[in-house]
Order: C-alpha cells, then structure tokens, then sequence
C-alpha cells in the first residue's frame, strides 16, 4: 500500500519535471533567431477557413504574400470594404503568386473566418493561427502586416501594405502601395528596392502564452 | 439597432414583462454606444470680431480603451478634425496634444497613448468682418483601441456670439498648462552613423535631469525609421536622452517630425515639449 503511494507521487514528480522541461522548451522554441529580410521564411501548415491543411513548402519555387488579418480591424476594413485588398491580391494571383491571409487573433475560428470572407468576396485561403504560433515565427504585430516571399523562400519585404497610415478608404488609392512595388520587381527578377517598411494599424491580439 | 428593435416589439407582443426588459435593455444604446463621448468647449462663449480664441475638443474615455497620440506608436491613429467654418474664422490644423504615455499593448508592441481623458486645443481666429453670432462644425473621426480597435465618429458643433468678450472659461488654464508647448534652448537633433543605416535622436538636458525616471523622448511620427526605447547618453557635451534607430531603406527625400520630451516634476506633473528633428537617409 506505502510503496503504492510513493510510487504515485513519484510518478507525479516525474510528470511534474517533465511537463516544466517541455514548458522551458516550448519557451526556447519561440525565443527564435530574428526574422531578417533575405532570412529563410519560416514553414508553417495552418488550416484554412474551410478546414484544409495549407503548408507553404506546397509553394515552394512561388512567391507567396503573406497578409496578417482581422476582419474586426479599421485597418483591415479600410482595404476590404470597397474591394482595394481583393483588387491587389487579384491581379498578382493572375501573375502566379500565392497570396495567403492568416489570422492570429485570439479566438479567430474557420466559421467566422468563411463567413467574412463570403462577405468581403475573398478569393483564396485565410489560414487559422488561434494560438499564434506563426504569428509569433513572423515577429507580426499588425493587421493588416505584409510579408512577402521570393522564389527562393526568402524574406524578400515586409511592413505595411501602403504609405497611407490612415484608417480612411477615400485615401488608399492615392497611397503607394509597397506590396504591389515589391512584387512587380521580384516578377521583373529585380530586387526589392524597399525591402522594409513600417506596419501601421491595429495591434494583433495574441492569445496570452 | 433597428432590427433589435423590430425583434423587441415581435418578442414583446408574446409576453410582456421579462422579454420587455430584456428587450429594452439590449435596445438602448448600450450596444451601439461609443467607447468615448466627444465635446467641443470654446474658452470663450462670447468674442469680439477680429479676436483669437481656443476651442477644446474633450474626449471622454471609457476605462481600459485608449486614444493615440500623432506618432501612435507601434500601432493605431491620432484623432483628427475637419471643421466647417462660416467666412470670416480660420481655425489651425495643428492641434495641441497633452503628454501621451507609453503604453505595452502587447508583446513588442508599445503606443503612445491616453486613457480617461484627452483634451486637444484647436487655435482659432475671427477677422473684423464678422458682426454676426456664428457656428462652428467639426467631424470628429478617432480609433479607440483596447484589445480591438474600433474607429469611431461624431459631428460636433458649437455657437459664439458676437459681442463684449467674457470671460475665460475657467477649465482653459489647467488645459493649456497640460498641452505640449515647443522646446527652448534645447539643443537636439540627429546623429547617423556613416552608411545612414542607423543613428539616434538627442536632446541635452541638464544633468540633474538627465534621468530617465524624470525625462522621456517620444520620436515624431516618421515612417522611415524604426525607434528603440531612449537611453541616456554622456558626452563631452554633457548628457542628452537619446532615441536609437534602425532606419529602414527607400527615402527620397528628408522629412522633419516633431517628437515629444516629456519632463515629470517632483510632484508628478508632466510637461511636454515639441522638439522638431530633422531625417535625412537619402543616399
């Protein structure tokens, strides 16, 4: 009966130290190298909307863009209410390139997500990363935050989607859009003249650690 | 709102009591209702013509949600206006903002916001030629952020009449102490290093208050820089706070901003002092 029990708490301990050592890795983990333009670009395989396993290594050899998303954000509604964002994305898709919306915000579902993008005619993919795991990988912090990934899977921009900081539709078409400006060089196979630019908008809500 | 209304009145209908309660509580404004209330306040009601005055525009906050600063930070928007004015009123568009804090909104994400309260003084002016009592609009847009952000709006007006000028509005003088007035006789400005990849910002300050619990330096709102935390820095010159930056490749051409030193008395008070600072990466 005694040797039961010790075995019990010493079972315990064992789980105990074990789950504080996954918990100290899983620390380490996110405490990654810094994400540089020219960097690798992290893997991830997030869910979309519609429950679908998305990778990037499926696009090895694409330039992928990368739009952190929140449909709850001015920001984001700004480039989606009169179709901007779905115009851009559009026109570079038609060129090859993959364009991937992901959402980092905490409690963000597959349900909410399809249903916004039934309202806002989102062609593609918004991929769920609820615990913001990739959002993490990417140092995001924004919505809308643009990453953009050359051929080779290497950082080649990342920053604000345009020069218009403001929460106002009237202004995007008047602003410079550096997305569109990094991906008509990287299509030309020239590099990127503005690799880096600062994100404006709303502060991703990340589901606390 | 009008289909809670609409849904109300159906439930209503089948049983009275509880179901009206309830209805009426979701249908009051409590769901559509802003997360701050805005005024405009005039520091005076009653001007002469071709006298200068201030109008206030107060935000009310709700607890937990923030409004931003001209350089929110890592994230949000400043409040703007557009005003309507009859002929004869000019109004600024430089607005004066109070001191902002530095507020974590999340993991590596800092703004410079307020809490509670804001006030902004708009600078106004009339000419002679105006005899007759006149109206002011102003369209109010702000962003107002706790863990989501919400872009909110409100048409505002306010009346003057035309005549013996009264007096200040007693709330003014606490106002403008409160606003950010432009520095004096602080020598500042931008160090780069020799391939304009990165610099600081500096303002020298006297050496008892070169201190960062005392002094803060806000950086202006400059979209070609990324700034870090500031840091005091000692030279032969004596000693500055300094903004480090990362500047981030493609200007065309210099931009001036002006960024915010913030001064905090024995007894708490903050005062903010605009100084201008002027970047030029071009390469």
């Amino acid at each position: 009966m005694k040797t039961g029990f010790f075995a019990f708490v010493a079972a315990l301990c064992v789980l105990a130290v074990y789950s504080f050592t996954a918990m100290a890795a899983d620390k380490h983990d996110h405490s990654h190298a810094k994400l540089e333009i020219g960097s690798p670009a992290p893997a991830f395989t997030l869910k979309d909307q519609t429950g679908k396993d998305v990778s990037l290594k499926d696009y090895a050899g694409k330039i992928v863009v990368l739009e952190w998303f929140n449909d709850g954000c001015p920001f984001v509604v700004k480039h989606y209410k009169e179709g901007h964002m779905n115009k851009v994305a559009s026109k570079y898709v038609a060129d090859g390139v993959v364009w991937l919306r992901i959402n980092s915000t905490d409690g963000t579902t597959p349900e909410s997500n399809a249903k916004v993008a039934g309202k806002w005619n989102m062609a593609g993919p918004i991929l769920i990363d609820a615990n913001g795991e990739v959002g993490h990988e990417y140092a995001a912090t924004n919505t809308p935050h643009m990453y953009v990934i050359n051929k080779e899977g290497k950082l080649a921009y990342r920053g604000a989607i345009d020069s218009d900081s403001s929460a106002d539709t009237a202004k995007v078409d008047a602003a410079t859009n550096y997305v569109s400006k990094a991906l008509d060089e990287l299509l030309a196979d020239k590099s990127v003249s503005q690799p880096e630019t600062k994100a404006y908008g709303c502060t991703i809500k990340y589901a606390s650690k | 709102m009008a289909i809670n209304a609409a849904a109300c009145l159906y439930f209503g209908m089948q049983r009275v009591s509880l179901t009206m309660i309830l209805c009426l509580l979701f249908a009051s404004p409590i769901w559509a209702a802003n997360k701050v209330a805005v005024e405009l306040i005039p520091s005076q009601m009653q001007i002469k013509p071709g006298q200068s005055f201030q109008i206030a525009i107060r935000f009310k906050i709700d607890p937990k949600w923030h409004l931003y600063w001209i350089n929110p930070g890592d994230s949000g928007l400043a409040p703007s206006v557009q005003w309507t004015l009859p002929k004869g009123v000019t109004i600024s568009s430089k607005l004066h903002f109070p001191p902002p804090h530095r507020l974590q909104a999340a993991e590596n994400v800092e703004s410079f916001a307020y809490e509670n309260e804001l006030i902004l003084l708009a600078d106004a002016m009339t000419d002679a030629s105006v005899k007759q009592n006149v109206k002011i609009d102003g369209k109010i847009d702000w962003l107002v952020c706790n863990d989501v952000c919400i872009a909110e709006s409100a048409n505002t007006s306010v009346d003057i009449t035309i005549g013996e000028p009264n007096a200040l509005n007693p709330n003014f003088a606490q106002w403008r102490s409160q606003a950010a007035t432009p520095a004096k006789d602080v020598k500042s400005g931008v160090s780069l290093n020799a391939d304009k990849s990165a610099g600081y910002l500096y303002a020298y300050l006297p050496a008892d208050q070169a201190d960062l619990s005392k002094v803060d330096l806000l950086p202006p709102a400059v979209e070609d820089a990324i700034f870090d935390k500031p840091a005091i820095k000692t030279d032969a010159n004596g000693s500055a706070i300094t903004i480090p930056f990362r500047v981030l490749p493609g200007m065309t051409e210099p931009v001036t901003g002006e960024g915010m030193l913030i001064r905090t008395a024995a007894d708490g008070s903050r005062k903010g002092e605009l100084v201008s600072y002027t970047f030029n990466f071009v390469k």
